[in-house]
């Protein structure tokens, strides 16, 4: 069975060429914008200290956000941070969901309804409860000072934010698994590897976990963008990141964080600053639509049960 | 939710007692040298019991819950509890306003959509959807807010107009809900309907069209895949017209995906809202929690995260009982399907 016949979805395709576009601005990142200074590239570079953001020119093609930092830059090393945090996270949560889950449905009994019990817990909390808890605990150090008064500084909130999002996100891989394997399980195949006397280990290695992962790949790839959807708008609304004014990370979220102040121009002249966010706002829905698209045409072409639906 | 409480208290015991006596100490600023500050944490820790085994500081850390103890802000400057329900109603405002027409448009457009297949009607409603689903809450919310108050200043953010908040916090105008509409109907203040409806709008749209997104999609696949069935076709080989075949065969079949979907997506709902609060300086729940946040206020943050707890399990419970209204056979099946599951 060729793969390449799915290409001709139009989904998988359109959404495929969007990644493809976006993986090679990542990876040609330091052709495409030469990181300047001897920083750490992962820095936005910065050409002055005015506030006011400056429009594009020669050499700055998409201008300069508040505080001079160069958007076109944080733009293009911006995709590999939103690279790296979308491929970790789902990673993260199949590598935690698909063992629970596996266990879950082969034990059946006791095991499976604690487990969905405590999965049915981790599914109350919405995931910004979750990560103001989460950060509001851990993302910051408190010390404690002469006064008798604690001193909170932000501290490796990216850590952080990435274990909040895997912890309180694996719940839809182990249900998805789970179902799978109490529906392989009872299949004729494995019934008659049992009975040819495959031992235990090598029935659920060689025959059952392969069987039980489809699905997967869908799942994960609509949370990639998902995932770099809800990070950027949670540091947009200024739960997190550092937000210190003199260095910015390439991030598209901490870009839309500083143009905040410069989304609506002034009185007749309402897009007057639009290089502060609009080229970012369209990276970002571009990004998550490519995900989702590959993620519709994926399921649409390698799980028949959906393929009537859509 | 008594899981819910043990994972939340599971991950405050993560932190070192010294860390979590900051709750319990003064915020007024106090000149102590600092073995005094030192002694203090230790007096503190002790009064509190921090240093007690986790069963003994979950059973207390309970019953102050239970006792509406949920701590005090200081930058709210209100007790948690107090604060939380007092910017309640105006989250509770924008989610009505913003699910009723969404659920009520998605159930109605997304079978448009699933029964008039491919044609002129499925296209439209099917590019709506993908905006509503490709676009993310936030910028959404920036692009109407460009549009509809940088351009021509139809739509206000904030809650209430500049002039209309005095009238609404005098003494005449009485509060019987908390939510402004309903409040203004009642004390016949038309100026103040209007204003306060004008502010909603963009918000609740923004909410709404996500929200729609989701379920549209869903009722309409669900909707098509109910047709594909046998019964369907009995249906209609029998000669029942088109309208009642859908209405009294498909329609009610396709709602239960839809419904035990719908109430997982409350989590999801509760995250739009927040940050289209923040977005609209809609002065509700999440943006209370999000401007404290930089003070790191861990009361507040527990608290939101139990009181969004809560609505989800209440949001899922009657998800479960609309449920046995949509499928009889749970009804009567639902002891043998214990045993099954």
């Amino acid at each position: 069975m060729s793969s390449l016949r799915h290409l001709k979805r139009p989904s998988l395709l359109v959404g495929s060429v969007i990644i493809l576009i976006f993986a090679a601005a990542a990876i040609l990142a330091p052709v495409l914008a030469p990181p300047v200074g001897s920083d750490s590239p992962m820095f936005i570079p910065r050409y002055g200290t005015s506030p006011l953001p400056t429009p594009p020119q020669p050499g700055l093609p998409l201008g300069l956000l508040s505080f001079q930092f160069d958007v076109y830059y944080g733009l293009i090393w911006g995709t590999r941070a939103a690279f790296w945090l979308g491929l970790s996270v789902p990673l993260g949560r199949a590598l935690l969901g698909t063992p629970l889950g596996f266990l879950a449905g082969y034990y059946r009994g006791p095991a499976d309804s604690v487990l969905m019990r405590l999965t049915d817990a981790f599914m109350a909390f919405p995931m910004i409860a979750a990560m103001v808890v989460m950060i509001s605990l851990f993302g910051f150090e408190r010390q404690l000072w002469s006064a008798g008064m604690y001193f909170v500084t932000p501290s490796n909130q990216d850590m952080v934010v990435i274990l909040t999002l895997i912890i309180f996100g694996w719940m839809p891989y182990a249900r998805l698994v789970r179902g799978n394997v109490l529906a392989e399980r009872e299949k004729i195949y494995i019934q008659a590897a049992r009975s040819t006397g495959v031992p235990n280990l090598r029935l659920v290695i060689r025959h059952l976990l392969p069987n039980s992962t489809h699905g997967l790949i869908a799942l994960v790839t609509f949370d990639v963008g998902a995932t770099v959807v809800l990070v950027t708008s949670l540091t947009f609304i200024g739960l997190i990141g550092q937000h210190q004014g003199t260095i910015m990370e390439a991030d598209w979220g901490e870009i839309l964080y500083s143009a905040r102040d410069w989304i609506i121009g002034a009185p007749g002249h309402a897009l007057q600053y639009w290089y502060t966010f609009l080229p970012v706002c369209a990276a970002i829905v571009l990004f998550s639509a490519g995900w989702n698209l590959i993620g519709d045409g994926l399921r649409d072409a390698l799980d028949p049960r959906y393929r009537s639906m859509v | 939710m008594f899981l819910v409480t043990v994972i939340i208290f599971l991950l405050i015991l993560q932190l070192p007692a010294e860390e979590r006596v900051v709750v319990y100490l003064p915020s007024t600023r106090s000149n102590l040298s600092e073995e005094e500050a030192a002694k203090l944490v230790q007096v503190t820790i002790e009064r509190y019991g921090l240093d007690q085994p986790p069963a003994v500081q979950y059973t207390r850390w309970i019953s102050s819950l239970l006792h509406g103890d949920w701590g005090y802000s200081p930058s709210w400057r209100q007790p948690v509890l107090e604060g939380l329900l007092q910017r309640l109603p105006a989250t509770t405002e924008l989610i009505l306003f913003a699910m009723i027409p969404a659920i009520l448009l998605s159930l109605a457009l997304g079978s448009q959509a699933a029964y008039r297949r491919d044609r002129l009607p499925d296209y439209l409603i099917r590019s709506a959807i993908f905006i509503g689903w490709a676009f993310p809450s936030f910028i959404l919310a920036l692009i109407l807010l460009n549009v509809f108050y940088a351009w021509n200043g139809w739509f206000p953010p904030e809650r209430l107009s500049i002039w209309a908040g005095p009238i609404v916090r005098s003494q005449a105008f009485h509060s019987y809900t908390g939510l402004l509409t309903v409040d203004a109907l009642l004390n016949g203040e038309m100026r103040i309907f209007v204003d306060a409806l004008r502010h909603l709008v963009l918000p609740a749209f923004t909410v709404a069209l996500i929200e729609w997104a989701l379920l549209a999609r869903l009722m309409r696949s669900s909707l098509l895949e109910v047709l594909g069935h046998d019964y369907i076709t009995t249906a209609r080989s029998k000669g029942l017209p088109e309208s009642r075949v859908i209405r009294d065969h498909a329609r009610r079949n396709a709602l239960l995906p839809v419904l035990s979907v719908g109430g997982t997506a409350a989590t999801t709902l509760i995250t739009t809202v927040c940050v289209v609060e923040v977005v609209f300086h809609f002065n509700g729940i999440g943006r209370g929690v999000v401007n404290t946040f930089l003070a790191s206020e861990i009361p507040v943050t527990v608290g939101f995260a139990l009181f969004s707890c809560l609505i989800v399990l209440l949001t899922s419970l009657i998800t479960d009982i609309l449920y046995v209204f949509a499928d009889p056979r749970i009804r009567i099946e639902s002891g043998e399907r214990e045993g099954q599951l």
